[in-house]
């Protein structure tokens, strides 16, 4: 038997029905990478201990073994860094002074040097996980390549067990904006 | 000469849409009220056509305005009185010398709401949306597709009323339309308890609605609450007649109507379910239920055609599950319900209170109504229970969204049924009515209210004759008025900007675009803290390693429920060291949001997919490879803002055969690369904004002020915390 009041419901419920979500999209227009760093060079900006080529931005002064995510510097680490076209950078780094052995050193000085410039010298009176940031003097960054950052800890912690000197835990290091 | 054009635009708009009244019921209702409300669904249905047609010019209006006016009187001269008149005749009892008493009070509060209605219009919503939308349709001529701000999508029956005065008087003239709501809707309701007999009953009932401080700061803002109670007291009014006379005509206004509460806000879709089963149920005649639901689907489909075209949902902004598009996510949509299910309420027991005496859920009804259970008393009449079940019809969806505003609907049924029990004492009846109406006064309200409460406070008569100019009483009275204006004269014509903070966007020509009113401006939210904000930038990798194999597609397909939404910066393949290049032949998938999923694969780290819904097992994204490729590793780049991510890869092997390729990844940490800030803005500049705008305190505002040199930002101008920048 026809039913007229199924009619608009039954439009509506076809039109409902014609909604189609759309089935797949092609990749779109890639994007020029940012600030990219040259494919032959295995280091960028920035690293992390736990990263897996924190060992290609050591130069030197970091120990070899240790846990995933921090290490022990000796008393003079240097690292590098390659640093892309920025407006501004500044040098940034974690790192502990551990209270067992800032007991024994005292108060820390660090001394930051950017390609065999000096950068900075700050103390620390205190021990714990401490947060280093500076803006970088335009004159002192190489843009577009690769820059050297040395550290002096002072006074530095000998082991009385092994006699091996050690600066600062090491955690992340490196530029950003 | 501005009150003068107001008063222009609300008298003309009165007059078209009493005259369309007058044509649509004839002789059958001869009620001011009920004719102007009728008249406005008509007003309104004319309006969205010049709007959808691209006809919004002040020029088509006024000839439809004139054309319906003319036509209007002509088909509803006088004619013989009917027993219908009757009706309305056995009206004429008088209120005896309490008459003087009511008409006292209702001038008084009629002369502070003018003032209000009549002043700047200073109102959030009224100044925001309402009045933002429009002022654009105007200036656009028309409906074009909103698509960044989901209130464009709500029906705004009400709104394409307010237009017509719009026109002439701008802002204020539309909130004094909204006004004359209130006074059809009052009337209405004496003129109903009149014909029961009872109409010291309805003067009360009337007074309780009208001096209520939530409805008089409604109705004389340009909202539409009050306007949705009249359509609901018109409704019942024109029920009850065609109940008592069956004239065939009012059934299509009734039909109409009961559409034209869906037109006016989607809260109110029950009127049409309630007016075709009264109609059946009294006349036991399809024909009579048939044209009922024809007059209602009239007013009802438009928007429901307009929301279809537009965001591929009829209902939008709501139901996204049903109808996925990628202007409203279902997952705002649940967090959005959310807020406005609570308010942030600990209980709902603290409702009751809120509503009717502290007002901190935006607004009161007034103490008094916590007699309203008395009303159920009314059940012994049979008004009462014709009165309790529309007030059941039009307060069923209250719990949907518990703001006071969203009970002022059922209120006039409530006041009604109330003040028909209470009749048995007229003494104690008036004694409530007068109570009411001392306490409901600005002065009194301040004295019991929260601070937070949302009334009437000042009856501002300088304003409203521009006395005062109109620029430093907004300064005082709307909230970012002064950096609307701001906006207004410091940015391009056409331009857009964007805001994380809503600004009374109807007092500037410019887009603005709100931070979280869509999908996509909810994206360009996150892009420009995908640069700043650690928790929102891609520095968490996730890699599925698995045998080096050739396969026709992969699929990230998520195992565990979540409460985040899942988003992917970039998703990599490799064979080996070497990145599989995007190749035209790919074609990239992701259910259920297929949206956006390209800026997954677009080598930009600002730019990312993100779900839409909240994860479920079985949600995926797919490669398809269009050709066999080998591959040995799946690197998604993504933000660890969205715990836990539990994923499996899939790999469709050259026969077709879906299999699991890795159970498990592995994730890690990576560094924001250099140049994200200046990324993000570039991109929010691709995607049509111009300007940013940002207030003190807001997360990234300072960085931009520290900052504008690397986002590449210009600073433009400041007021008060309010800085405004100019995209690169």
């Amino acid at each position: 038997m026809f039913r007229p009041w199924f009619v608009p419901l039954a439009c509506v419920a076809v039109w409902a029905g014609c909604s189609s979500l759309p089935d797949s999209y092609p990749p779109p227009a890639q994007r020029r990478p940012l600030a990219s760093v040259p494919s032959n060079i295995p280091f960028g900006p920035m690293f992390a201990i736990s990263d897996s080529n924190a060992r290609d931005q050591i130069v030197r002064g970091v120990a070899e073994t240790g846990p995933r995510t921090w290490r022990w510097t000796d008393a003079h680490p240097v690292f590098r860094f390659y640093v892309p076209e920025a407006p501004r950078a500044q040098f940034l780094m974690d790192f502990t002074l551990p209270p067992v052995t800032f007991r024994q050193t005292g108060p820390v000085t660090l001394t930051f040097r950017l390609n065999d410039q000096p950068l900075d010298r700050v103390r620390y009176d205190a021990p714990g996980e401490l947060h280093y940031r500076k803006a970088i003097p335009d004159p002192l960054l190489h843009r577009n390549g690769i820059n050297l950052i040395a550290i002096d800890a002072e006074p530095a912690w000998v082991s009385k067990e092994d006699g091996r000197t050690y600066g600062f835990i090491l955690v992340r290091a490196g530029f950003a904006e | 000469m501005a009150v003068l054009a107001i008063f222009s635009g609300v008298l003309c708009t009165l007059a078209v849409a009493t005259a369309l009244g007058g044509w649509l019921l004839g002789p059958s209702c001869r009620n001011e009220g009920t004719r102007f409300v009728t008249g406005a669904s008509l007003l309104h249905l004319a309006v969205f056509c010049l709007a959808a047609a691209g006809l919004l010019y002040p020029w088509a209006i006024v000839a439809v305005g004139f054309a319906a006016v003319m036509f209007g009187y002509q088909a509803s001269r006088p004619a013989a009185v009917t027993h219908t008149d009757l009706w309305i005749g056995r009206q004429a009892v008088a209120l005896g010398k309490l008459r003087w008493l009511f008409l006292a009070i209702f001038a008084v509060y009629f002369l502070l709401y003018l003032s209000n209605a009549l002043a700047p219009e200073a109102s959030p919503d009224g100044a925001g949306y309402h009045l933002g939308l429009v002022g654009r349709y105007l200036r656009e001529h028309g409906f074009h597709r909103i698509t960044d701000n989901f209130y464009a999508a709500l029906s705004q029956g009400a709104e394409m009323v307010y237009l017509v005065a719009y026109v002439f008087g701008q802002n204020s003239a539309a909130a004094l339309v909204h006004f004359a709501f209130l006074i059809a809707l009052v009337w209405q309701m004496f003129c109903y308890a009149r014909n029961a007999g009872l109409p010291l009953a309805g003067a009360c009932a009337a007074l309780l609605v009208f001096a209520s401080p939530a409805v008089g700061i409604d109705a004389t803002s340009a909202y539409n609450d009050v306007a949705l109670a009249a359509v609901a007291f018109t409704l019942f009014f024109l029920l009850n007649l065609w109940d008592d006379a069956r004239a065939g005509r009012l059934l299509l206004a009734i039909g109409l109507v009961a559409g034209f509460s869906y037109a006016v806000k989607y809260t109110a879709w029950p009127a049409v379910p309630y007016a075709i089963g009264f109609v059946w149920w009294k006349s036991r005649s399809r024909r009579t239920a048939l044209i009922v639901a024809t007059g209602a689907a009239v007013m009802i489909l438009p928007w429901m055609a307009k929301n279809w075209l537009t965001y591929h949902n009829p209902v939008a902004p709501f139901f996204n599950h049903l109808f996925p598009n990628p202007y409203v996510t279902a997952a705002f949509e649940t967090e959005y319900r959310r807020m406005f299910t609570t308010y942030g309420l600990p209980s709902r027991s603290k409702i009751l209170m809120e509503v009717t005496t502290y007002g901190s859920l935006s607004g009161l009804l007034g103490p008094v109504f916590l007699l309203s259970p008395v009303a159920l008393l009314a059940l012994r009449r049979r008004e009462g229970r014709h009165l309790l079940l529309a007030a059941l019809v039009f307060g069923v969806n209250y719990f949907s969204n518990i703001g006071t505003r969203f009970l002022i609907p059922p209120l006039p049924f409530v006041a009604l049924a109330l003040a028909f029990v209470l009749a048995a004492w007229p003494g104690v009846l008036v004694a409530v009515a007068l109570v009411h109406s001392v306490i409901s006064w600005p002065g009194m309200v301040r004295k019991y209210a929260h601070p937070d409460a949302w009334f009437i406070r000042h009856m501002p008569w300088q304003a409203a004759l521009r006395i005062r100019p109109a620029d430093p009483y907004l300064e005082d009275r709307l909230i970012y008025y002064g950096v609307t204006r701001m906006v207004e004269q410091n940015t391009r014509p056409n331009s857009a900007i964007f805001t994380f903070t809503p600004i009374p966007e109807a007092y500037t020509s410019r887009r603005i675009v709100i931070s979280f009113q869509s999908a996509g401006n909810r994206v360009l939210n996150d892009i420009l803290y995908s640069a700043i904000v650690p928790e929102f930038q891609p520095t968490w990798r996730v890699r599925f390693t698995f045998p080096r194999q050739p396969l026709g597609a992969v699929r990230v397909v998520e195992t565990a429920s979540s409460t985040e939404l899942w988003r992917i910066h970039e998703m990599r393949l490799f064979d080996g060291v070497r990145e599989l290049p995007r190749d035209p032949r790919w074609r990239l998938r992701a259910q259920p949001f297929p949206w956006g999923i390209q800026d997954a694969f677009d080598n930009n780290p600002v730019t990312f997919w993100i779900s839409g819904e909240y994860p479920r097992p079985g949600h995926f994204v797919e490669v398809d490879f269009g050709a066999p490729a080998s591959v040995d590793s799946v690197t998604i780049e993504t933000a660890p803002n969205q715990l836990p991510l539990q994923f499996r890869l899939d790999g469709r092997d050259p026969s077709g055969q879906w299999k699991p390729l890795a159970a498990r990844p592995e994730t890690f940490d990576a560094h924001a690369p250099l140049g994200m800030r200046r990324a993000a803005a570039e991109e929010l500049k691709r995607r049509g904004i111009d300007y940013i705008l940002a207030f003190d305190g807001e997360l990234g505002a300072d960085d931009f002020q520290r900052n504008s040199d690397l986002w590449g930002i210009r600073p433009i101008s400041e007021h008060k915390g309010a800085r405004l920048y100019q995209l690169p």
